[in-house]
């Protein structure tokens, strides 16, 4: 092999202080620099180049970890709304059924209908309350939500939450006739929503519920305000809500 | 940041602490940022590259399990999402090093002869315009493992677990891409006289 070749390539490893360099490999190396001049150029340039790729580094714009950060509070939304989901539609479905069949809200803000559809939209998170926003044709339920207002409405009605239940004998009649609507879909999508027309109904003594069917996930229109809410996951967690709110 | 301090930062940014990940991104901004913007070659493909990366990383942060230095793990994201965005954007295809590089370990640099000394030719810098043209002409996987050694100052070994190599493969690489790199400025025209040999080419 070429000698100065074989050198450069020995430069290229001192300048990174290559550590499986002999001590001897070292000394020769420097000896050979200090007598030629070719590789000593090579050596000079090496260096020089070294130190201008890594010299002057530059500040980031304070935007990147801006940008960052949201990003990653984004994410994180993103996954805790899909482990909220299942108990979110909870309170969705629990506010419209209360609406529409008149069972005795827990919280006193289920009063009026304008309170419960906000109160519902409030507890739900981010992706689901665009479906909202799309779904509803005057946007009533389009209110701006947040994790905040969630997790108060977490602990106002924390029986809501709790972990599944043995299936229970049908509270009602009607719940029985709503329920044998109810695939007891395992997971819930985020439901693309509601324009559509209902794939079926039914009749309650208060009014009539419609449901439709996305993506293996069922969602509640609201019949006041035609909103799509967000689904079920399967009869026992309806069945539980209810009972805990006074089915 | 301490190794220890780093890994426990990271146990809880995997736990959930979204926060905790705020420490990390401070610590590596500068670095990441700066890699990116010698891959790219321009300071808004920059910032969206480390964005991304950063992003990249958080996800991926559940499987990161301390088996190697944290930094060395996310200048890999960074320069694999750099080397992706930059292959998506070129229209020739990328060719490796080693097929163009067919004289191989044989050739030398040659350097023009001038009159000046090696302490002169120390002193003489390089333009920073000069270096980041030359480093953007060099192909993609030239300058990811440069940039490895020379900005985020890993060491063989690292490089070569970052990009999957051995470590002579990682040196002779390094090499070669200096060489390029050098070559490049020569012909460019902006160095005349900085990296010449003395008159006196002896054997």
């Amino acid at each position: 092999m070429n000698r100065h070749a074989y050198c450069q390539e020995l430069i290229s490893r001192l300048l990174d202080e290559d550590t499986t360099l002999t001590a001897e490999e070292n000394a020769a190396l420097q000896a050979h620099l200090a007598e030629c001049a070719d590789c000593a150029a090579v050596y000079a340039a090496f260096s020089a180049l070294s130190e201008a790729i890594g010299e002057d580094l530059e500040e980031p714009p304070a935007s990147l970890h801006e940008n960052v950060m949201a990003d990653i509070r984004r994410e994180e939304l993103r996954r805790r709304s899909s482990r909220r989901h299942r108990w979110t539609w909870f309170a969705a479905a629990a506010a419209a059924l209360a609406l529409v069949i008149g069972f005795a809200p827990r919280a006193s803000q289920m009063a009026s209908a304008n309170g419960a559809a906000k109160l519902t939209a409030g507890i739900v998170n981010a992706a689901p309350a665009e479906v909202l926003h799309d779904a509803a044709a005057g946007d009533r339920l389009a209110v701006a939500c947040d994790s905040a207002e969630a997790e108060e409405y977490e602990e106002a009605a924390p029986a809501a939450y709790a972990a599944e239940a043995a299936p229970a004998a049908p509270a009602a009649l009607r719940m029985d006739a709503l329920l044998a609507f109810l695939d007891g879909t395992e997971t819930a999508q985020e439901s693309e929503a509601a324009a559509s027309p209902a794939d079926y109904r039914i009749e309650t003594d208060e009014g009539v519920l419609e449901i439709v069917k996305r993506g293996g996930a069922l969602c509640y229109r609201d019949p006041h305000s035609g909103a799509a809410l967000v689904s079920a996951h399967s009869e026992e967690e309806l069945l539980t809500f209810l009972r805990e709110h006074g089915a | 940041m301490t190794r220890e301090e780093e890994l426990a930062i990271i146990r809880r940014v995997q736990k959930g602490d979204v926060n905790a990940f705020e420490a990390l991104v401070r610590a590596y901004e500068k670095n990441v940022y700066n890699l990116a913007l010698r891959m790219m070659g321009n300071a808004q493909d920059a910032e969206d590259m480390a964005q991304e990366a950063f992003l990249k990383a958080y996800n991926s942060l559940p499987g990161f399990r301390g088996d190697s230095k944290f930094s060395v793990w996310l200048y890999r994201i960074v320069s694999n999402v750099c080397l992706d965005q930059l292959r998506k954007k070129s229209k020739r295809p990328t060719v490796s090093l080693s097929m163009e590089d067919e004289d191989g370990e044989e050739t030398q640099l040659d350097l023009p002869d001038t009159a000046q000394s090696p302490e002169e030719m120390l002193e003489k810098k390089l333009t920073r315009e000069a270096v980041r043209r030359g480093l953007a002409q060099l192909p993609e996987d030239a300058r990811q493992i440069l940039l490895l050694r020379e900005i985020q100052g890993l060491s063989y070994e690292e490089i070569g677990e970052t990009l999957g190599l051995e470590a002579g493969t990682v040196k002779s690489r390094i090499f070669r891409a200096r060489k390029r790199l050098c070559a490049f400025l020569l012909e460019d025209g902006n160095i005349p006289d900085s990296f010449a040999s003395s008159k006196q080419r002896g054997g």
